[in-house]
């Protein structure tokens, strides 16, 4: 269970500090001058719900010595003018280089830490959402809409047509040995010869999906397909040109994206999180395990004994040696949404909406990553509440906090891995701060709004921020003290 | 209207593609800064929930000359919203 953080100084004033379980460590580092009391307490005469709880002291102090944080942002290439946005819905991984599929359409990087951009060309084609290596010199991108397209990418920097396919629908990519596999929408798995990758030529189609996102081979004749109504349909390709379907496993959210590791399939399925499949049958995958990642699980990808994942909000990598027990080991917001992974070790590429980025993860360092939900918290009859969790591999230590006079509770100040706790400001209202000092070191100091509605009341100062406008021109809120400034928030739609 | 007398308006759209907003802007002949909020942070910070703009549109703030939150509203009540930009011009520097 939970180990309890008690503190044993006395203040002059404050009450006295008893003590029933067990002493968890103090790991203030230098602030012995600071009183605080800590004491754990049952409240259950406030409020029929108030439940036991740890009391955070005061004062919010980053600690001078956090952890190294094992994920790390290398290298990426942003957008090319102020204009250009890469919306990467798809990455693979392909020797030296790393291909991406969005706005743009086939966007090629070098796979180097710092990458380079070598092609992004609307001209060439305006958008892609899959894209798939057929062999050294020739990739395949599918646009759900308009088709199927193989490019000749011998000079990366000038990618040319060398067919196209016109269809609608099309979508998931998978390449096995001579054959490319393709879902449609209406027209199910398609097969193609790709023997010569310079002159596709399509075979045939088998009727059975519904709303399919993705395929992956697991090399050893089965193939299985993301589809967000049907869940997990494996595919039986042992004779290649004559795919049959086999019976899906339902997934309770939409399944977007698969991985393969082994006897082992993970599914990103939204809400629901990360999903992993024992199929040591191939034709009957099973369940073992779901893991909610806090957002929506969009791709993911598995090298060795770990798992990435992206959900808009963040990238994530989980130890799968236990796939029955996932594992968080590490988490880091991404710098604007996460949408596409790929990673080949502790190499890991991540499509973002705006950049495309080379992350790296180092299994010999250890942090907490707490994540919250929600940034501007909303008293709610006295009491302004959210949950924390730790999506790191280290502990979370909550070692202060400071809401500007009400008391800041915890359910515990020490979180394990992947687990969570409550946290409560009791007995405010109107404006306010709240921070929280942790050992994250992403968050040292993770802070919080506070008001009746969740939004900066009157009279706040208005959070700064700094955007760009439509020409590319940073515009900064605090820049323009002095005047007064009218926002309009809008929405084309 | 009011930006001789120093009133800096912005409009600001969250977690919509640039090109979508840009053709929006010129058809409306938008002569105003319309600022991208890509992945919606600003309006989150603004009162949405995490990075998600909960409020429904349009979502109006008038920040005074000192930087703080004078009035916010989340319906087009031009009377009240004059008023308040009045107000604050008036206000000394």
């Amino acid at each position: 269970m939970f180990g309890l953080l008690v503190f044993a100084c006395v203040a002059p004033s404050g009450p006295e500090v008893s003590s029933d379980s067990a002493v968890g460590e103090d790991t203030h580092t230098g602030d012995t001058e600071v009183e605080h009391t800590g004491e754990t307490a049952e409240t259950g005469t406030e409020t029929g719900s108030t439940p036991e709880g740890v009391l955070l002291p005061g004062p919010c102090v980053a600690l001078e010595d956090l952890p190294t944080d094992p994920l790390d942002l290398v290298g990426y290439v942003s957008k090319v003018s102020p204009r250009d946005f890469f919306e990467l819905v798809d990455v693979e991984i392909a020797g030296d280089l790393v291909y991406g599929a969005g706005e743009g359409g086939l966007i090629i990087v070098t796979r180097e830490p710092s990458p380079s951009l070598l092609h992004f060309d609307r001209a060439l084609v305006v958008r892609l959402h899959r894209v798939e290596a057929i062999s050294d010199t020739v990739v395949a991108g599918a646009h759900r809409d308009f088709g199927l397209w193989f490019f000749d990418v011998t000079d990366p920097t000038a990618p040319t047509e060398l067919a196209f396919f016109p269809a609608s629908g099309w979508e998931g990519l998978a390449r096995v040995g001579d054959r490319l596999y393709v879902t449609g929408r209406d027209d199910g798995l398609l097969v193609f010869d790709v023997s010569d990758p310079g002159t596709p030529e399509q075979l045939g189609a088998v009727a059975g999906l519904v709303a399919p996102w993705e395929v992956v081979s697991a090399g050893d004749g089965w193939l299985y397909v993301a589809d967000s109504t049907l869940g997990v349909v494996p595919v039986d390709v042992s004779d290649p040109d004559s795919p049959i379907f086999g019976t899906p496993v339902p997934m309770e959210g939409p399944t977007f994206d698969l991985a393969v590791g082994g006897e082992w399939l993970y599914a990103a399925v939204g809400a629901t999180g990360v999903v992993a499949l024992d199929r040591s049958d191939g034709a009957a995958p099973f369940v073992v395990s779901t893991t909610p990642i806090g957002g929506s699980a969009l791709s993911v990808a598995t090298s060795g004994s770990r798992l990435y994942v992206v959900d808009h909000e963040s990238l994530q990598v989980l130890d799968v040696v236990d796939p029955t027990a996932p594992r968080a080991l590490a988490r880091d917001e991404a710098e604007q949404y996460a949408l596409a992974v790929d990673a080949q070790g502790e190499e890991i590429w991540v499509g973002d909406w705006g950049w495309f980025e080379s992350w790296h993860f180092d299994p010999t360092q250890s942090a907490p990553a707490v994540e919250a939900p929600v940034s501007a918290l909303a008293w709610d009859g006295g009491l302004a509440r959210t949950l924390l969790t730790n999506r790191g591999g280290a502990t979370l230590e909550l070692v202060g906090a400071d809401a500007g006079g009400p008391e800041v509770w915890v359910e515990t100040a020490t979180v394990p891995p992947g687990d969570s706790t409550w946290l409560e400001v009791r007995g405010g209202s109107g404006t306010g701060e709240l921070c929280v000092a942790t050992n994250d070191p992403d968050h040292p100091s993770l802070r919080f709004t506070l008001s009746d509605d969740g939004q900066p009341p009157v009279g706040a100062l208005a959070p700064d921020f700094s955007l760009e406008d439509l020409d590319g021109n940073t515009w900064r809120l605090s820049e323009h003290v002095g005047d007064p400034v009218f926002i309009t928030f809008f929405a084309t739609w | 209207m009011y930006g001789d007398q120093g009133l800096e308006v912005v409009a600001i759209a969250s977690r919509e593609p640039d090109e979508i907003v840009d053709r929006f802007a010129e058809q409306l002949n938008l002569t105003l800064p319309v600022l991208l909020d890509r992945d919606g942070r600003v309006a989150g910070a603004f009162g949405g929930v995490g990075s998600e703009a909960t409020a429904p549109y349009p979502q109006e703030w008038l920040i005074g000359r000192d930087g703080r939150v004078k009035y916010y509203n989340n319906e087009l009540e031009i009377d009240a919203v004059i008023a308040a930009i009045e107000g604050e011009l008036a206000a000394k520097r």
